[in-house]
């Protein structure tokens, strides 16, 4: 049996170490995706606003819930890190709003099915990330700015508004424009 | 049969960011349920939400974190299993907010053609959320609204200046925006509305309407 510095080493790709942990409960994987992950949740959690011991409690709550769901992980339809950044999202909505985050189901025998996709589509992802990466780059800095705010620090329009001291309508239209720009790159697979 | 009419890309991306209140996140969701195309717009901007995480300023962990992590892990109960989906004429996240279907809910009549019950969410944030249904080819008096009024349609259609709508369309109404939906030929057009605020309906009896019924 190799040892774990062996195996970590061979097999640093996380959509990979999320296989590992879905299908052979693999400790030493999960110990290589909390590395990756668990510094830039708590990060991520601190800049939401939570004080330094509720953003590592979320972290590990975070890095749990990957442990729990990993067999639910999808990598055709996101990234190991999008598919984190959700669950984080969902946290951080029960914790500090203390609200249900509704979705729809997957099993759900009332949800209209997927179309097939083409297989070049699931080529495209990495391709895709890229080019989203390149979009947000792109972005005016007051544009990026309120990204920023939204995805990051899960700010509603409104307080976006009073944490930069604009009126709502600007930063409307600020999101209207920076999304407009993102969807533009997004939109280009279909 | 697929939806045709969409969230705009600015309600879709604060749905992947987790910024919309619940009620708006409850038809946006629901939408999904009934919209491939939506739930892949959804997908990709939580890409977005992906890159933020990647670019994210790590913040070390209090030593031993991963430990205890693993620790809380093997003692941890077993794992999550998805509950089952309700029994139900409605799609889920919907279904969970109305487990008793339709009938169980608390309806008020507004005359003899139009019928409502709230749907009721984790707390009061300022929105409100119903199911409206409408007999076949009435109409519901025209009205403007004080912030967003989103319609998903659930059952049969109707139709407004704006186009028609039926079963998993959503309508998306700015608050300068007037409109006078007319229910469908088609069965009870039945409805999940989200608002902010209360509507202002026109006219005069459009006005007595809203004294006796508070809509």
């Amino acid at each position: 049996m190799p040892d774990r510095a062996d195996r970590r080493d061979a097999d640093p790709d996380p959509v990979a170490l999320l296989r590992r942990v879905a299908d052979q409960r693999d400790e030493a994987a999960f110990a290589r995706l909390f590395e990756d992950f668990a510094p830039r949740l708590k990060g991520l959690f601190r800049r939401g606003g939570t004080d330094n011991a509720t953003a590592e409690e979320l972290a590990q709550e975070a890095m749990l819930t990957v442990w729990r769901k990993a067999s639910l992980y999808d990598p055709v339809k996101a990234s190991p890190s999008t598919w984190i950044f959700c669950i984080a999202r969902n946290l951080r909505i029960d914790a500090t709003r203390r609200e249900r985050r509704p979705e729809w189901d997957p099993e759900d025998p009332l949800l209209v099915p997927d179309h097939p996709e083409p297989a070049d589509d699931r080529l495209a992802a990495s391709q895709q990330t890229a080019r989203l990466r390149a979009a947000i780059g792109a972005l005016s800095p007051e544009q990026a700015r309120v990204i920023e705010l939204s995805f990051f620090e899960g700010k509603a329009h409104g307080e976006i508004a009073s944490a930069l001291g604009l009126p709502l309508g600007t930063v409307k239209s600020r999101v209207r424009l920076a999304v407009g720009h993102l969807r533009t790159t997004l939109g280009e697979r279909s | 049969m697929s939806a045709t009419h969409h969230p705009s890309d600015v309600l879709i991306a604060a749905y992947a960011a987790g910024t919309l209140p619940e009620a708006q996140a409850l038809i946006v969701a629901t939408h999904g349920a009934l919209c491939p195309l939506c739930r892949a717009r959804t997908r990709a901007f939580e890409a977005i939400g992906g890159e933020v995480l990647d670019g994210a300023a790590p913040l070390a962990l209090s030593a031993g974190a991963a430990e205890r992590a693993l620790g809380r892990l093997r003692s941890a109960a077993p794992d999550i299993v998805p509950p089952p989906a309700p029994v139900s004429d409605l799609p889920r996240p919907l279904a969970d907010y109305v487990p008793g279907g339709y009938e169980a809910l608390r309806w008020r009549r507004h005359g003899a053609r139009i019928a409502t019950a709230p749907v009721a969410t984790s707390r009061d944030d300022g929105l409100s959320a119903f199911i409206l249904r409408v007999h076949p080819g009435s109409s519901v008096p025209r009205h403007g609204h004080r912030g967003v009024e989103l319609t998903l349609v659930l059952a049969g259609s109707y139709m407004d200046e704006l186009g028609r709508f039926a079963r998993g369309d959503l309508e998306e109404i700015d608050g300068n925006v007037e409109h006078h939906p007319v229910a469908g030929p088609d069965g009870d057009c039945i409805c999940l509305v989200v608002t902010e605020g209360k509507l202002r309906l026109r006219g005069v009896l459009a006005r007595l309407v809203q004294r006796l019924t508070g809509i």
